[in-house]
């Protein structure tokens, strides 16, 4: 026993020994190596260079895009899109849900703290920074035109929809991806951000080039689009008249992740807090009762997630993978028809909606008899149920005000809500609180302005 | 046969040892001569001499006096004394000179035949010895106390020993004498005794007091076991063994509170197994956690809040929960950068050390427990309202105000609260466990095993805990030790559907019908619906260290520790097809399965060289080297439309997975000197430098310096102690230490997800962070000065402490523009928090006799946290729509716009003409306050055998948003929106929330005193123990949360949806604090 003793001590004061000192030589010589790690869940930007990179860099953009504009189903109770929430500031859709900052949408109160608008404003940004950057490197490689198109389309997009559904003062700033300064943007205002984003289209334009006619089409749709807000009708109409009727442009919705699920699916069949209008505020288009096959709607006999609002669940979008159309051959014939209607050419604005209802097997519509306000009014109500749920009705409803001088309180949902209360006044969305952390932040820079 | 024969093998050997010994004897007394008789042979012995030696030490003085005398000295170093002599004589003998060197010390000198002087110990006299034996014993408890040191003073060499697990101890061979034999044991009174010995047996029993404050205490600490009187920081103890015997705990964080001055404890809700936030001297960081790190036998620990990866609605655990409180023998607060400062890049938020129970030499001693208890829900939750006008429909107060509508009828229902609809259940626990301890002089063991069963107050919430613990020292020899801890937990903790998850159970009653008639009064779903989802988490944690500890020589120790701490966990959720909930995509089946393994692991390496300088100065130099590596790697998994009767993810129609994997590394090196004046004046000073993985690339080390300094003022000379005061300490120290980023937050990057290009999956990327290459800890200095006094004949004990804690380089999460595009923000080193404040321990003993005793502690603190800067351009950070970090404001305070009201036209409704909101948000107040006060009592009635304690706790100067209230409002079911009775006040927040945007008026003083535990204990007379054979019986019966007294309007004060999160604390429908009852008897063999 001694011996196993002393020679236990022995080892002991032998291992003590070679543990310090291993210690002591190993900190000494190989500290950097001792707090070296790795984080394989990341992607440095180095890792993204070359047209491998590109393509990651352009998935991703367009993967933001669809998280901006749709929402996904993806964090706590689900991710809203631009979409959806501004389908509430207008007559598409009601709540019937639970969350407050959902129904501030709804009765268009929507504070500049609302967290679910907070983040459609950052997802959309996002969408917008990635497209740009993404763009900038396929400049900088070369003979990536139709990458490089399609990303400057995204971004002209994104200003679309920025200028569309928020006040005026959305300032656009840029994290440098290779580490360089932060760049903090002046606000716009919204004929400068459809102006900027007019800008993104011809670039598009210029990149696609004669030979990408999808990326093309995509640009001359967008410019048409950004040129409606600016009031400038008949050069809206020129820029789409080469587009096919049939051109469609999507975005992609998958089930193979929560983030890439569609969120008008999620938010309304699934979550049933999105349930479609029927005459929302007295203005609203009677989009259950016009059985219209554009807008289409089923009634299950449930309540909404609230639990006490009946339900009707659109059928526009039946899975967690239905795409939604972004632009199209058929909105590139619908600014014609407004184009036309500008132009009191009631000939024209049959002949064209009545093509189109006929893709649908709608019957004719006869509007020989119509005066202009009447004849815009068909216009924007055809527009609202080609163009139902896909992003386009309050930029549409705010035109009405800003370009066609109607009264906002003959346009949106106006007077008494449903649940309570009043419909505000406000047509369009605050910019968040959250942006004051850029020091040129101003705020909404008119609060009257639509 | 078989002894015959041993003994017939010894003998032999015996009998040689003995000749050797007596030819040994032989041998020794012709080597030396004692001088007295020999000297007149030896002439150079009286030569002449004379010496001129000022204050020199006595080994120079003899070699002084050998030099001049010209004798040849031989003597041990090492039995020479360090004082120092000084002796100017002239004309003496050298025989007269070192007669008087040696006159004082316990030195003698012979000559041996060849003429050197040998120096040597006087021998000890022959005499006759006896022996003291005796018992120790608890003088309240009348428990044993085992490891008691007992020392018989004035022996040469001093004797002692200590008690053995049953108390008892013994020394032999004690000269016949009278002798003072004392006592000593961390935690009591330090007691003597008068003895005679006188050849036979005498027995002296102790029966020890708790002491209220003990100077000679031991702490752990970076550099190892240091006395409390040396340590220049206020540092908490609390002594955990009695606690779990005598009070309602449940779980680590319950010892803690209200135990240790300003250590808060802020359970976030009800439901059994949640979580438990814990912040020291306040909040440093506006970004970073400010939970303390937690040590448990020196293994840094797995202490992550909210750590739970499904949606639980806010209800999340602490990994802190998974250590049994059983096991553990105390713990360990130091609180601030100051005293934490060895710990490093970890630490500014304080640290915690948990020390488990060790075993003691001796017999076998058996512990066990058995506990059985039951919990009830005892919140009133707010009735669901719904006026109606004569058509039915809806007629909202306001309306009522401003003439829109006529209200008609009013109906009123809340599921919870109803017997026929409530889901609520009185909620059993069980508990048991057995350990035993002993131990030999060379191998002591503690092995515990316990397993509990704790039922919620729903079917769907319980934990079942089971662990195991060994702990192992083994003593090599009498300078090498080798410690080895090993504890296992296994737990099942499942979780109803509750808190903010969208079909959370409070959510489906509190915006519930208004009636029973539709859904029995709920919202969407009933709680049998709900109960159909199995959300539970799977523990194995596995934590063990091993520690060796060498001392070559009295003067120097090296300690060498490595540990790891693994945790195993399974985050499983299962909603079944075709039974769960129809929302969203539930009611196809779908199947959560989240594997994280988390690895943490320590390695500490010091060592220390002690010297005493001089008579009063020693010396102490420590240096240290420290690694720790926390790694985290998680894979999740979720499978949705899952074969019906399957749970199994493999069956699903559609799957994700994804991982996660997070890592961080510090490096630290430390220099730590301590010098002692006379053992009663103490001053430390150290840095440590490290170097972590999160800094910025641009950033190398950080360097973190501490000085302190204790000064036990009452053993001065001039200082005069009595019986109102005994001793008095004064403390300050000086100290920094910091906090390291997040793994990530220096970079800029990507992360990778899955996108859709042409109907096809592929890999895309989406920004992650802005990142920050200038990133650096966080750094948080520290200033304290304090006082530790026993007064009153020891029958009162003050700590008091001062501490101005400063934040520097404080990470700000700046929040970056949303229109960047770049995510929410990056970490930037810009701001700075102040956190002040004043802590008091109180420990009185009011009434002591031999019959009863009363024990009343207040434990209390002061805290006033402020961020002082946030940074040049930096806005205020916007945590959540109500909570702000603003300059010159607590961090997480409430603001939001004030308003006015006023029932203009009297007809006591609030229409909203009648409400008016300021144009900016204002400060409202912070959810963490200010104040925290807990007063103790504990009364022993017949001696110990009836004790009694109830512990009551004031929180004040807090707020907390009662979004519970404001939600509902929002979904018109209040009382404020629906009754004209409702009270104006009332009616204005409702109206000022739903149309101003403004939330002031849900923001309400949370201020509260709970009475948190009351317990009574049975201690069984000695003659019971007898009769039963056992050394311990006991039976304990306790409650906690017995009792609250506060203005809030909310459905508790002191909860939290967010669980354990940094700042954001809101009341939003998560179960409040339940009360507990609990049975627990105790007994030991």
């Amino acid at each position: 026993m001694s011996t196993l003793l002393k020679n236990n001590n022995r080892i002991w004061r032998q291992l003590v020994i070679a543990g310090i000192t291993a210690i002591v030589v190993f900190g000494t010589y190989s500290c950097d190596d001792m707090v070296n790690v790795t984080d394989p869940d990341i992607v440095t930007p180095e890792s993204l260079v070359g047209q491998q990179g590109l393509e990651t860099l352009r998935a991703g953009s367009l993967g933001d895009l669809a998280v901006a504009m749709s929402g996904s189903a993806a964090g706590h109770g689900a991710t809203a899109g631009l979409i959806t929430m501004s389908a509430l500031m207008t007559d598409e859709y009601i709540y019937t849900g639970t969350f407050p900052t959902r129904r501030e949408a709804d009765t268009r109160n929507v504070q500049s703290t609302n967290g679910t608008m907070g983040g459609i404003y950052e997802n959309m940004h996002r969408a917008r920074a990635a497209a740009e950057r993404a763009a900038e490197q396929a400049a900088e490689i070369g003979g990536l035109t139709s990458i490089e198109s399609e990303m400057q389309n995204v971004a002209g997009y994104s200003y679309i929809m920025f200028a569309e559904t928020f006040c005026p003062g959305v300032p656009f700033s840029k994290a440098p991806a290779d580490g360089g300064d932060l760049q903090f943007g002046e606000p716009l205002t919204t004929e400068q951000m459809f102006t900027r984003a007019a800008d993104w289209f011809d670039e598009a334009l210029n990149s696609a080039g004669s030979a990408n006619t999808q990326m093309a089409n995509l640009a001359r749709i967008g410019k048409a689009r950004a040129l409606l807000g600016l009031g400038q009708i008949s050069e809206a109409a020129n820029t789409v008249q080469s587009v096919p009727t049939d051109f469609v442009y999507n975005i992609e919705h998958s089930d193979n992740s929560r983030r890439q699920e569609n969120g008008i699916y999620i938010m309304s069949t699934v979550r049933q807090q999105w349930s479609i209008a029927e005459g929302k505020g007295g203005n609203g288009l009677m989009f259950r009762s016009a059985n219209d096959p554009r807008a289409p709607w089923e009634d299950n006999d449930e309540k909404g997630q609230d639990d006490i609002t009946k339900y009707y669940n659109q059928l526009k979008y039946t899975s967690s993978s239905a795409p939604v159309v972004l632009a199209s051959g058929i909105e590139a014939r619908l600014i014609e028809a407004e184009a036309a209607v500008q132009a009191t050419d009631n000939q024209t604005v049959e002949d064209i909606h009545n093509t189109l209802r006929a893709l649908e097997g709608l019957p004719a519509d006869d509007l020989s008899g119509m005066d202009q306000d009447e004849l815009r009014a068909y216009h924007f109500k055809e527009r609202a149920f080609w163009l139902f749920s896909t992003g386009h009705r309050q930029g549409d409803l705010r035109r009405l005000v800003r370009v066609y001088d109607k009264n906002a309180a003959d346009v949106f949902p106006w007077g008494t809500y449903f649940k309570g209360g009043q419909y505000e006044p406000v047509l369009s969305f605050p910019v968040p609180q959250s942006e004051e952390n850029n020091p040129n932040f101003q705020g909404c820079l008119d609060e009257q302005d639509t | 046969m078989k002894k015959q024969k041993l003994l017939t093998l010894l003998l032999p050997a015996c009998l040689v040892l003995l000749m050797v010994s007596n030819i040994y004897a032989q041998d020794q007394s012709r080597q030396f001569v004692s001088l007295s008789w020999y000297d007149q042979d030896y002439s150079p012995y009286e030569q002449k001499i004379s010496l001129d030696l000022k204050e020199v030490p006595v080994e120079k003085a003899l070699l002084m006096i050998a030099k001049k005398g010209n004798i040849r000295l031989a003597y041990n170093k090492k039995i020479i004394p360090v004082q120092k002599i000084t002796m100017v004589v002239e004309g003496i003998t050298a025989k007269e000179a070192l007669e008087q060197v040696l006159k004082d010390t316990k030195l003698e000198m012979v000559a041996s035949p060849n003429g050197q002087i040998v120096i040597r110990k006087k021998p000890v006299p022959v005499i006759f010895q006896g022996s003291i034996t005796g018992k120790v014993t608890d003088a309240k408890a009348g428990e044993p106390l085992a490891g008691v040191n007992i020392v018989v003073e004035e022996t040469d060499p001093i004797l002692g020993t200590s008690t053995n697990a049953d108390g008892n101890y013994s020394i032999n061979n004690v000269p016949d004498g009278s002798y003072i034999i004392t006592a000593k044991f961390l935690g009591f009174k330090t007691t003597s005794k008068s003895v005679n010995v006188s050849g036979g047996e005498v027995t002296v029993n102790f029966q020890l007091e708790s002491s209220v404050l003990d100077m000679d205490e031991l702490f752990v600490t970076a550099t190892g076991v240091r006395r409390k009187v040396e340590i220049g920081n206020a540092i908490s103890r609390i002594d955990a063994v009695n606690d779990v015997k005598t009070r309602p705990i449940s779980d680590v964080a319950g010892l803690l509170q209200g135990q240790a001055a300003g250590v808060q404890i802020v359970n976030s809700g009800g439901a059994t197994g949640m979580g438990t936030r814990i912040r020291i001297r306040g909040s440093n960081s506006a970004s970073l956690s400010n939970e303390p790190v937690i040590y448990v036998d020196g293994v840094r620990i797995n202490n992550d809040p909210n750590s739970i990866s499904f949606e639980t609605g806010g209800q999340a655990p602490s990994r802190l929960g998974d250590l049994n409180p059983e096991n553990i023998e105390s713990i360990e607060v130091i609180k601030g950068p100051s005293a934490a400062t060895l710990y490093g890049s970890v630490a500014a938020n304080g640290v915690i050390r948990i020390t488990t129970k060790k075993g003691q030499s001796g017999e076998p001693r058996w512990a066990a427990f058995t506990e059985t208890g039951i919990v009830n829900n005892v919140t009133t939750y707010p009735a669901n309202f719904r006026a109606v006008d004569a058509s039915g429909n809806p007629c909202f107060t306001f309306e009522a105000a401003e003439g829109t509508c006529t209200q008609s009828s009013i109906s009123s229902y809340q599921p919870l609260n109803e017997s026929v609809s409530s889901p609520y259940r009185t909620g059993n626990t069980y508990g048991l466990g057995l350990s035993v301890s002993g131990g030999s002089e060379t191998l002591n063991y503690f092995i515990s095993g316990n397993y509990a069963d704790n039922e919620g107050t729903l079917p769907v919430n319980n934990l079942k805990k089971a662990s195991l613990r060994g702990n192992f020292q083994s003593y090599i020899n009498e300078d090498l030790k080798v410690t080895l801890n090993t504890g296992y937990t296994n737990s099942n903790l499942e979780l109803p559907m509750n808190g903010t998850f969208s079909i959370g159970l409070l959510g489906q009653g509190l915006n519930g019908q208004a009636t029973p008639d539709i859904n029995n009064g709920w919202g969407e779903f009933t709680p049998a619906q709900l109960f159909t989802v199995d959300s539970r988490q799977q523990i194995n944690r596995f934590t063990t260290g091993l520690e060796t500890e060498w001392v070559p020589s009295q003067n120097l120790n090296f300690r060498l520790s490595g540990g790891l701490d693994y945790t195993s966990r399974w985050d499983n959720q299962f909603f079944p097809t075709g039974t769960a909930p129809d929302f969203l995509d539930f009611k196809d089946g779908v199947r959560i399965s989240n594997r994280f393994d988390v690895f943490n692991y320590t390695l500490d390496a010091n060592g220390t060289y002690s010297k005493e300088v001089s008579e009063n100065l020693s010396s102490r130099t420590s240096v240290g080297f420290q690694y720790l590596q926390d790694l985290t790697r998680g894979t999740l998994a979720t499978g949705r439309q899952i074969v019906a009767g399957s749970e199994s993810i493999a069956g699903a129609a559609n799957t994700t997975s994804t991982e996660q994997t997070t890592e961080q590394r510090t490096v630290g090196v430390f220099l730590e000197e301590r010098l002692s004046f006379q053992d009663k004046l103490f001053v430390t000073g150290a840095v440590r430098a490290d170097r972590g993985s999160a800094f910025g690339a641009q950033f190398n080390a950080v360097f973190y310096p501490k000085i302190s300094a204790s000064w036990l003022i009452s053993e001065e000379s001039f200082f005069s102690t009595g019986r109102w005061l005994s001793s008095l300490r004064l403390r300050s120290a000086w100290g920094e230490s910091g906090v390291q980023p997040g793994t990530n937050d220096a970079l800029r990057f990507f992360i990778p997800v899955a996108a859709t290009v042409n109907g096809e999956s592929v890999t895309g990327v989406t920004f992650g962070g802005v990142g920050n290459s200038d990133l650096k800890p966080e750094r948080s200095g520290e200033f304290e000065i304090g006082m530790d006094a026993t007064m009153l004949s020891d029958r009162v004990a003050l700590e008091a402490t001062y501490f101005n804690k400063q934040t520097q380089d404080a990470l700000i999460f700046r929040q970056l523009p949303p229109s960047l595009g770049a995510g929410g923000g990056r970490f930037e080193n810009l701001g700075s928090v102040a956190n002040t404040g004043f802590e008091l321990s109180l420990s009185t003993t009011v009434l002591q006799n031999e019959t009863a005793y009363f024990d009343f502690d207040i434990v209390g603190s002061l805290i006033n946290n402020e961020l002082k800067e946030l940074g040049n351009g930096i806005e205020p950070v916007i945590i959540s729509s109500v909570q702000r970090h603003v300059e010159g404001y607590p961090l997480g305070g409430y603001w939001d716009e004030k308003y006015t009201f006023s029932d203009a036209n009297g007809d006591g409704l609030i229409g909203r003409n009648e409400v008016t909101v300021g144009n900016e948000a204002v400060y409202l107040g912070s959810p963490f306050g200010d104040t925290d006060v807990t007063f103790t009592g504990t009364s022993g009635l017949f001696g110990d055998r009836i004790v009694v304690s109830a512990l009551l706790n004031y929180r004040g100067g807090r707020k907390l948003y009662n979004n519970t209230n404001a939600w509902r409002n929002g979904n018109n079911n209040t009382e404020a929106l629906n009754d004209p009775n409702a009270s104006l006040e009332n009616q204005a927040r409702a109206v000022a929330s739903k149309f101003f945007g403004t939330e002031a008026g849900y923001i309400e003083d949370a201020s509260f005193w709970r009475l948190r535990e009351v317990s009574l204990t049975y201690n069984a007379p000695l003659k019971w123990l007898d009769a039963l054979g056992v050394s311990d019986l006991s039976l304990t019966l306790s409650g906690a949360n017995l009792g609250l007294w506060t203005d809030y309007s909310g459905l508790d004060p002191e909860i939290s949806s967010r669980g354990q999160a940094n700042f954001i604390i809101d009341d939003f429908m998560t179960q409040p604090p339940v009360r507990t009852w609990k049975a627990r008897l105790n007994i030991s063999f």
